[in-house]
């Protein structure tokens, strides 16, 4: 405790704290890339990307708020983390994108008739189920919850393969928000609480 | 307004009483009449008098009844036979036609027969149409006792609700637009009734084209063919039913189950009672039948919606229509959800207000998962699970089974069940491959808060590596792989083994310590396990892999070990020739130069004394590491050099031999793919 108070009270330990704060930082850019190249290569190239917001904003608070010293220090330090890069070439996960892929023939026509959305947190839902014809309802059920299920492997085993299990979370954020991004038009997708179309 | 009428009925008897032989036609303009339910505009009236009695005609131009029923305009009532005695009206044979805005051009035929002082009227009304169908209606009444008959043919449920929308509660017709129900249906029933009361119906239907969808889509019909039957009796508070119902064509989806009846029909009939008082209902027969797939017998209690106790005889002759329409949509996304299977069931299902069991005899029932990560095949004997204190005896043979492409020999397994536990009363002895697992103490548990959990503690036999590792396509390797294992226990989707399994490859001991499973079934398994090799025979290994000739032991340790999906993604591994009693330590040419292809080839350097001139070569110490992260494996070797690390360090009698590893960060695949290739060249390429 007494070591955290002086640490906390010199600049050193605002340096060391912040060395700390930059080494588990996200790197979203990074992340955003990947997670196109793995929707691009699993949804064809008929989905049109949108480019996303250029910053972070996380990013921009660290630039912008922080003391002079840390900048220093950020300076020096950050390049080698700002490079770090979001490795999607494990055998685990092209296996997983290459079953994904295989899953998403079956799943298209149903992306276009909107009777499955895109949820917020970047899975997929049955949105209506009148859309689907009585005897392909229990396919399109298992189709959804077998997609669900190696969409939560996929964003675990990214997370995973690049040393931070923690980053689960921001991954399956990152996807949700690119999954729709890069989502052809007429798709339904989850915002706020409620379906909007594409 | 009464006297009106009864002033212009008497005119009119008056007129036909005392001109019996003069006149024999008596046609009346009577215009417009108004009473309280009835306004009618434009009335004439005719009367003939033939010897079989009065021949009625009347025409109106309007009826206005009161609301809610409206107007009907064009009147004309027409009866050949009207007696009127004493009391006593009869119509035998009458036509009635009138146009109304939402019944239509109606043309009815009826008869009417009244005896007033006796409180005795008969009715009978044919040719009712609406829309398509028609609806014809025989009723008695005589002194409170009614009954009635009603005939209809193609009747539309559609074309009916228009009809009698008007009537109704609107609050119910938009609950019955929501679920967009269509009927057309041919029907007979009987209808007996005291007062206001119903004492028994009869109903025999056939109904086509049945479709409903309720607002989410979750309960659906769709051009559905149906039989019905029903005998409904009053008793003192309460009502006794027959009921039968056979379906036949369309298809039906109640979420999640999917039925294709044309493919499979369906027969639903039942006996009960229902008791008004507290709404308690009680079926003490019903029988249900999906064509091959179920057959099933019971009976079943209940209050108001609630059910409380349920006895079910259920027989499956096909378990796999069984699976594929009443099991596979409960489960989708699960391991068990892409099984073929076959073979028969019979099952006991009892349920009392939340206490449950069952038992089912299994009758060479086969399962294997599509994908092959598991099967068992002609399992036969008596599965038993309960929720209850009650013990419940399990016994299941069966002839083989496999999990993930390992074949497991064929076994009987004996347990006890309660209380959402089994547990096994015997060792249950797996035979794999040569060996065999002994599974001591096996317990499962599915309660609800925690999951499935179970554990055992367990003994493997001595299994052949040869035959492990020709099945697991690895190159065939001698030795044995046996453990003593005293705890497996799975958790939270995770299998861990506490204690280790021992591996005798190589002369040495490789020890798998620390193994974990997660999601073995899952989109994804991941395997974690730490690692030790204990001085394994270099001279064996490197023969067995036809790498070139290395003598003397290694040690090494392969830490903090992750598989994904069957293929190592991470790990932390040394191998390292052992301080003490390293033995003869020799290197041949070829292995050299392979160790120096693996490394990076060009990149490795040889120090070759006198190379060339020697088959082999004596070493001090070999080593070398992997930490294998992101398909990157950061290499490094006995000792660092001044620019790369030693991987082969001379020493001993001469020759003497160096290999340097140059290369820190090597790509995994690429260097798989060397290792391959150096397992695969034909032999060395001395230069």
């Amino acid at each position: 405790m007494r070591l955290f108070k002086w640490l906390m009270g010199t600049t050193a330990g605002l340096m060391l704290i912040s060395c700390v704060t930059i080494n588990i930082y996200f790197p979203a850019a990074a992340a955003e890339k990947a997670a196109d190249r793995i929707i691009e290569d699993v949804w064809g190239r008929e989905t049109q990307p949108q480019p996303s917001a250029p910053e972070e904003k996380e990013t921009s608070e660290v630039n912008h708020n922080t003391p002079v010293a840390l900048k220093v220090l950020n300076w020096m330090v950050s390049p080698a983390h700002a490079e770090a890069n979001i490795n999607i070439n494990s055998p685990a996960i092209n296996a997983l994108q290459a079953k994904m892929k295989q899953r998403h023939e079956r799943l298209h026509p149903f992306y276009q008739t909107g009777a499955i959305g895109l949820t917020s947190n970047g899975l997929i839902t049955l949105r209506e189920a009148s859309a689907v014809p009585l005897k392909d309802r229990n396919t399109v059920n298992t189709l959804i919850a077998e997609e669900n299920q190696d969409r939560k492997a996929l964003y675990a085993e990214i997370a995973r393969a690049n040393g931070h299990p923690e980053w689960e979370s921001d991954i399956q954020e990152t996807f949700a928000r690119r999954w729709i991004s890069n989502a052809a038009k007429g798709w339904w997708f989850q915002q706020g609480g409620s379906w909007k179309q594409k | 307004m009464k006297n009106k009428l009864t002033l212009f009925l008497t005119v009119l008897l008056l007129v036909a009483a005392t001109s019996v032989c003069a006149i024999e036609q008596v046609s009346i303009q009577i215009g417009n009449w108004s009473s309280e339910q009835v306004d009618i505009s434009g009335l004439q009236v005719e009367i003939d008098l033939k010897t079989t009695g009065l021949v009625i005609s009347a025409t109106a131009n309007g009826v206005q009844l009161a609301e809610p029923f409206g107007r009907l305009s064009d009147v004309r009532l027409h009866c050949d036979t009207l007696r009127w005695v004493s009391g006593q009206i009869d119509c035998q044979a009458g036509q009635v036609d009138f146009t109304h805005a939402q019944w239509g051009s109606q043309k009815l035929s009826f008869s009417v027969q009244s005896q007033v002082e006796e409180d005795n009227y008969q009715l009978s009304l044919k040719n009712i149409r609406i829309e398509q169908g028609q609806l014809s209606i025989q009723a008695s009444y005589q002194q409170g006792d009614w009954q009635a008959e009603l005939t209809g043919q193609q009747l539309a449920l559609a074309s009916l609700m228009r009809v009698v929308s008007p009537y109704i509660n609107q609050q119910q017709l938009n609950l019955f637009s929501q679920w967009n129900v269509n009927v057309i249906a041919d029907i007979e029933a009987k209808l007996k009734g005291q007062q206001q009361n119903l004492t028994s119906a009869s109903v025999t239907g056939a109904l086509s084209n049945v479709g409903f969808s309720d607002p989410s889509g979750r309960y659906v019909a769709e051009t559905v063919d149906a039989q019905l039957t029903l005998e409904l009796q009053a008793e003192s508070g309460s009502w006794r039913w027959e009921q039968t119902l056979t379906v036949d064509d369309g298809q039906a989806y109640f979420e999640p189950i999917f039925l294709d009846l044309a493919e499979q029909p369906v027969m639903l009939s039942s006996e009960g009672q229902l008791s008004f008082n507290e709404q308690r209902w009680q079926i003490q027969k019903l029988r249900f039948e999906h064509g091959e797939s179920v057959q099933a017998a019971g009976q079943l209690q209940g209050q108001n919606t609630q059910l409380q106790h349920l006895k079910m005889d259920l027989n499956s002759s096909d378990i796999s229509i069984l699976y594929k329409d009443w099991l596979q949509p409960f489960i989708p996304g699960s391991s068990l959800s892409h099984l073929q299977a076959s073979g028969q069931l019979d099952a006991d299902i009892q349920w009392d207000n939340e206490q449950y069991q069952f038992i089912v005899d299994l009758q060479s029932v086969s399962l294997a998962d599509e994908a092959g990560r598991f099967s068992i095949d002609r399992l036969g004997g008596q599965m038993a699970w309960t929720n209850q204190t009650a013990v419940l005896p399990v016994i299941l043979s069966w002839q083989s089974a496999s999990v993930l492409s390992m074949p497991l020999g064929g076994s009987t397994l004996q347990a006890e069940v309660s209380q959402n536990q089994i547990q096994f009363t015997d060792s249950l002895l797996l035979p794999i491959l040569d060996g065999e697992l002994t599974l001591n103490n096996f317990q499962l548990s599915l309660a609800e808060e925690q999951g499935t959990r179970w554990q055992f503690q367990g003994l493997l036999s001595p299994v052949s590596m040869d035959q492990l590792s020709r099945l697991l396509g690895w190159p065939e390797l001698q030795g044995k792989l046996s453990g003593m294992i005293p705890k497996v226990s799975y958790a939270d989707e995770i299998i861990s083994v506490d204690g280790a399994l021992l591996l005798k490859l190589f002369d040495g001991t490789t020890v798998i310590k620390d193994l974990r499973l997660q999601q073995p079934f899952g989109s994804l398994p991941q395997l974690y396990a730490n690692i030790d090799i204990n001085r394994l025979d270099l001279q064996t290994l490197t023969s067995t892999f036809d790498f070139g000739n290395i003598s003397g032991k290694i040690n090494g340790r392969i830490h903090n070990l992750r598989l994904s999906n069957w293929q190592p993604v991470q790990f932390d591994a040394v191998f390292m020739t052992p301080d003490k009693d390293p033995g003869r330590r020799r290197i041949s040419q070829r292995a050299v130069n392979n160790i120096s292809q693996i490394g990076g080839g060009p990149s490795a350097i040889l120090s070759r004394g006198f190379m060339g001139l020697f088959e082999d070569f004596s070493y001090q110490k070999i080593g070398l590491s992997c930490r294998l992260m992101n398909s990157v494996c950061q290499m490094d070797g006995i000792e660092a050099t001044e620019q790369g690390y030693y991987i082969v360090k001379g020493g001993g009698l001469p020759p003497w031999i160096n290999v340097v590893g140059y290369t820190r960060e090597v790509d995994w695949p690429e260097l798989i793919a060397r290792l391959k290739a150096v397992s695969q060249s034909d032999g060395p390429v001395i230069q």
